[in-house]
């Protein structure tokens, strides 16, 4: 394996950090989603705090980036949207976590 | 400074919202309330009352809680959790059905019946099975109702009637506003959505 070359950012983690996932809004949302099966709209906006403009164009970007896959279902007879990570966007997640934690814990003691 | 966030703890929240909408708190609370007014009175009327209740919870949670929280579905370490609780549930029901078979048999087979302390056995057996359900719902004042439910439990075998049911009414009504409590905080917590949010597409 060839050594990063210094100045290029390739030994750098925080270039390597996937900024749709990083916003807080959608961090947020990728967070519970990770956590759960699967969710519907309404329990997303009461879980994120998050209101129904901004909650559906968040979803909207991560549908887009094939992180979410959104699936409709019936409880009862009542017709359900199902959001659920796909396996892109859990790994996508779960690689963000890893990016994250190797950051902080490179932090240098004060 | 917020508190810390961890996945888990998320998960946690997730799985707790739905026990805070007070219909379990009012459900044992009834249960409780009803139970030592019907001892009290010996009024059987209210056995089926109690009966009556137990739909509470069910249809609540349906026509109440789902459509102000959202409709969800937690990853497999929930549903083994709850799984644990479901069969603490059905261990439970047939500990006590045997507790009280017991001197049945010992009637029906003419042997002499040994002498079961069973009002402590019960207030034990409440409080631990209100404890491992607490655990594994993750629901913390279920603990606080274990104890109120065996405390009533022990001062009905040691005062009998009517102490015992006195106590269990007032520590039925003491559930019973806890969960009337939790329950109007949320609904105002909860407003009912417009209509068709949950069907909405991303």
């Amino acid at each position: 394996m060839s050594k990063p070359k210094a100045g290029t950012g390739e030994d750098n983690p925080l270039t390597d950090i996937d900024t749709l996932i990083h916003e807080p809004a959608r961090l947020n949302i990728m967070a519970q989603l990770y956590v759960l099966e699967s969710a519907d709209f309404l329990f997303l906006m009461r879980q994120t705090g998050l209101t129904f403009g901004n909650l559906s164009s968040h979803l909207g970007k991560l549908e887009d980036a094939g992180y979410l896959n959104v699936k409709k279902e019936f409880v009862g007879k009542k017709p359900h949207t199902m959001l659920r990570l796909t396996e892109k966007g859990r790994t996508a997640f779960h690689r963000y976590t890893q990016t994250m934690k190797q950051v902080f814990d490179e932090l240098p003691d004060r | 400074m917020p508190g810390t966030v961890s996945l888990k703890e998320i998960e946690r929240k997730a799985w707790t919202s739905y026990f805070e909408d007070g219909l379990w708190d009012v459900f044992l609370g009834a249960m409780l309330l009803i139970g030592g007014i019907r001892s009290l009175t010996d009024n059987v009327w209210y056995t089926l009352l109690v009966l009556s209740l137990v739909p509470v919870v069910p249809l609540g949670k349906k026509l109440i809680t789902i459509p102000r929280l959202g409709y969800v579905k937690f990853g497999p370490g929930r549903k083994l959790k709850l799984g644990k609780a479901k069969a603490a549930l059905v261990i439970s029901v047939l500990a006590v059905f045997a507790l009280f078979l017991l001197p049945v048999l010992f009637t029906h087979s003419g042997l002499p019946l040994p002498g079961i302390p069973v009002s402590p056995i019960m207030a034990a057996w409440i409080a631990v099975f209100f404890g491992v359900l607490a655990y594994y719902l993750d629901f913390k004042r279920l603990y606080a109702y274990g104890l109120l439910y065996g405390m009533s439990e022990v001062i009905w075998g040691q005062f009998g009637k009517p102490v015992g049911s006195v106590a269990q009414t007032i520590m039925g009504i003491a559930i019973l506003v806890i969960g009337l409590v939790v329950f109007v905080r949320f609904l105002q917590r909860f407003p009912l959505p417009p209509k068709g949010v949950s069907d909405v597409k991303a």
